[in-house]
């Protein structure tokens, strides 16, 4: 129950857009935006919610783990791996 | 939990053991709102690759009640339903992980965020990986550091951040990267900033331009700013940044991109940390080379 709760908490979270996003005005990158841009770019903290879901990464491995536990398993299947360019 | 990717799996004439079980479930899937496409989702499932209960939604209230649903089947199965008649062999991945192995435990792996200036729709930002083996990312560097000196970075390394890397993957994973012949620019020069002990401060200053015309018009001309420390006794990059901002114009392949129309976007370089999901191959690593 636990792990179902982190999980609706980070899909919650990562369905809320910003609006700082919306608001970026720079251009051409210079020293001086330099850092403005770099964290523009960089996902908030919010973003990254559903990162500290404890994700096994290999299908085949919950296979194995559910197997010798005999538990369900919870797949998030992507073109592109999930946690990766998807 | 696993998150995983399913290309490979939901191909008819892939044998691998995962994507024969993959598919045994997904075939049962029905989805009647938000198809993602393909075999995409979230399935509750058995080992035994029974369907207990399956979604195509990003909605949050969705995914919970497919979970309610998954577990409550889940409950009704018999053992022999639920589990495999014979333990699922762990060296069958070797087949289809080759890529894993080849991990650059000493090189360099970066994270690579891209994103647009202005955005467009949710999501607007990326992630994918870089890896560079250990001669590689000592080759970022002049060989004899010394304060003021500066390097070009080998082309080969430039250019394949910008086939590979310098890609518009905002909104989706794009399968369409620039062949060797569309890297028009590809330079990128490094200086010594400081030499403190084993600890070697760089900057970085370059730019590249690709730009292909079929079967995909489609293109992106960054200039790259960043700086990062190397380790000299240590042979590693401590700290690292390379930002790459500049116009990006046409449509790819699956990127979802429905404006082709020039605009500015940036993607971010930065040290990966070592957990599982940080381990994960580029998606063009295939065509490293390596």
């Amino acid at each position: 129950m636990k792990q179902l709760l982190l999980i609706i908490a980070a899909l919650t979270l990562t369905s809320q857009p910003v609006s700082a996003a919306d608001e970026f005005q720079e251009k051409e990158l210079t020293d001086s935006n330099y850092a403005k841009w770099r964290d523009h770019v960089l996902p908030r903290n919010w973003e990254l919610s559903y990162r500290r879901i404890p994700w096994q990464t290999s299908f085949w491995d919950a296979v194995i783990e559910a197997q010798a536990k005999d538990k369900p398993i919870l797949f998030w299947a992507m073109n592109g791996h999930p946690l990766a360019n998807t | 939990m696993v998150a995983d990717a399913c290309d490979r799996m939901q191909k008819e004439f892939c044998k691998d053991e995962d994507a024969l079980l993959f598919r045994k479930f997904a075939k049962q899937r029905t989805i009647k709102n938000g198809n993602r496409g393909g075999a995409q989702g979230h399935y509750a499932v058995t080992p035994s690759g029974e369907l207990l209960a399956a979604s195509s939604s990003a909605n949050y209230k969705v995914l919970l009640e497919m979970m309610k649903q998954g577990l409550a089947k889940w409950e009704t199965l018999p053992r022999e339903k639920r589990l495999l008649a014979k333990a699922p062999d762990p060296k069958a991945a070797d087949n289809w992980r080759r890529q894993e192995k080849q991990y650059p435990d000493d090189g360099l792996v970066l994270r690579v965020i891209a994103r647009d200036q202005k955005r467009e729709r949710w999501p607007d930002s990326n992630l994918d990986y870089a890896w560079f083996r250990k001669d590689e990312a000592r080759d970022l560097l002049p060989d004899k550091p010394k304060k003021g000196a500066k390097h070009n970075v080998p082309r080969e390394l430039v250019e394949r951040l910008a086939r590979f890397h310098l890609l518009d993957n905002v909104h989706a994973l794009n399968y369409t990267f620039f062949p060797k012949e569309a890297v028009e620019k590809a330079q990128l020069t490094s200086t010594v900033l400081s030499v403190k002990g084993d600890l070697v401060s760089i900057s970085f200053n370059g730019e590249t331009r690709a730009s292909l015309e079929a079967p995909k018009k489609i293109g992106y001309e960054p200039k790259l700013l960043g700086h990062a420390t190397f380790n000299l006794k240590e042979q590693k990059f401590v700290s690292f940044e390379l930002v790459a901002v500049g116009l990006r114009w046409g449509l790819g392949n699956c990127n979802q991109r429905h404006n082709p129309t020039p605009a500015l976007m940036g993607i971010v370089f930065t040290l990966a940390g070592d957990s599982q999901a940080e381990r994960l191959p580029p998606a063009f690593f295939s065509r490293y080379g390596w």
